[in-house]
């Protein structure tokens, strides 16, 4: 039991412990004398009341066990509670950890999905809708003209290439588009509009082509 | 260490209540204690070392009661507890329960047998 218990405090110091049960030792010791003492205050012989004075008292390492363990269990009962709490904590902070862990990952992860969903959908949209076509390309019928004019707003306007490749546009009527270039288009629709107004007109030319999906 | 079968140990509760009690006015050193509450009790009650140390020691944990070594009227080196404010409040409360306590063991046993009306 003592070798259970030492075990059971190996933080107490040494020291400590032998100081307490030093202490617990004299003061039952102590008990045992003053009871001597009245037995011989009673009339027996010196002998007689150390006998009777320690029958009447018991088992005195037995009660030393019993002093000491009274003593410890509230160590004990603090050792279970501080133990108790730092596993505690530790769960929480373990808890807490994987939670943000999990948390961040799921961001993450949403992101991604998010991410992947933007290009997909951007994807999507070239593919199933359409191409713009560069400086040098000519239209086709079918293929829209948008024009672009920062002065004149009337001329911000979006006309499709007829079957036989032209175009009808306010004022000028109608404009080849298909036996030029875009550039030349540009060029050629700013040259007639230009007499029509007071400022230069500057117009862009897009044009945009329907592109089949795969 | 059977003593007498006519003085029946201090059951733990009981024990802490007289031994607070006998610490109320005066320090005492657990001998003294013990004959104390012999005496007061006319012998019918026993308190058993091998029960007082522990309860002692319990109580002091507890902050109930405070040790301090000294030296009895003999010279005799002891440690001499007394109460603490703590034991002071412990002791009134004890001592309400335990008057409630033996009051409704009291009736209990003072009515009449099985049968008998409240």
């Amino acid at each position: 039991m003592t070798h259970r218990d030492d075990a059971l405090f190996d933080g107490e110091s040494r020291a400590a412990r032998r100081a307490l049960r030093d202490d617990v030792r004299s003061e039952l010791e102590s008990h045992l004398a003053l009871s001597r003492e009245a037995l011989i205050a009673e009339g027996l012989d010196p002998e007689a009341a150390r006998l009777e004075a320690n029958r009447r008292f018991g088992n005195i390492d037995a009660i030393e066990e019993r002093c000491l363990l009274e003593k410890r269990s509230g160590e004990r009962v603090m050792k279970t509670l501080v133990t108790v709490l730092a596993v505690g904590f530790v769960a929480l902070s373990v808890a807490f950890a994987l939670t943000t862990v999990r948390l961040r990952r799921e961001a993450l992860e949403r992101e991604h999905v998010a991410q992947a969903f933007a290009h997909e959908l951007a994807d999507e949209r070239s593919r199933s809708r359409t191409s713009l076509l560069g400086a040098d390309d000519s239209a086709r019928p079918g293929d829209i003209v948008q024009l672009v004019s920062d002065v004149v707003s009337e001329l911000n306007l979006r006309v499709q290439v007829d079957s036989d490749g032209s175009i009808l546009l306010p004022e000028i009527g109608r404009v080849m588009t298909t036996d030029v270039t875009r550039a030349e288009l540009e060029s050629s629709l700013a040259e007639a509009y230009a007499p029509l107004y007071v400022h230069p007109v500057e117009v862009f030319v897009q044009i945009e082509r329907a592109v089949e999906r795969d | 260490m059977e003593m007498s079968s006519d003085r029946p140990e201090l059951p733990r509760g009981a024990l802490e209540l007289l031994v607070l009690k006998a610490l109320s006015r005066t320090a005492r050193h657990g001998y003294a204690l013990a004959r104390w509450i012999e005496e007061r009790s006319d012998g019918a009650l026993l308190v058993e070392e091998g029960s007082l140390y522990p309860a002692l020691h319990r109580l002091e944990r507890r902050g109930l009661i405070e040790a301090e070594w000294g030296k009895t009227d003999t010279g005799r080196r002891a440690k001499f507890y007394s109460l603490t404010d703590g034991g002071r409040e412990s002791l009134r409360e004890r001592t309400a329960l335990w008057n409630r306590l033996s009051l409704g063991v009291a009736k209990v046993l003072r009515s009449r047998g099985a049968g008998g009306t409240a």
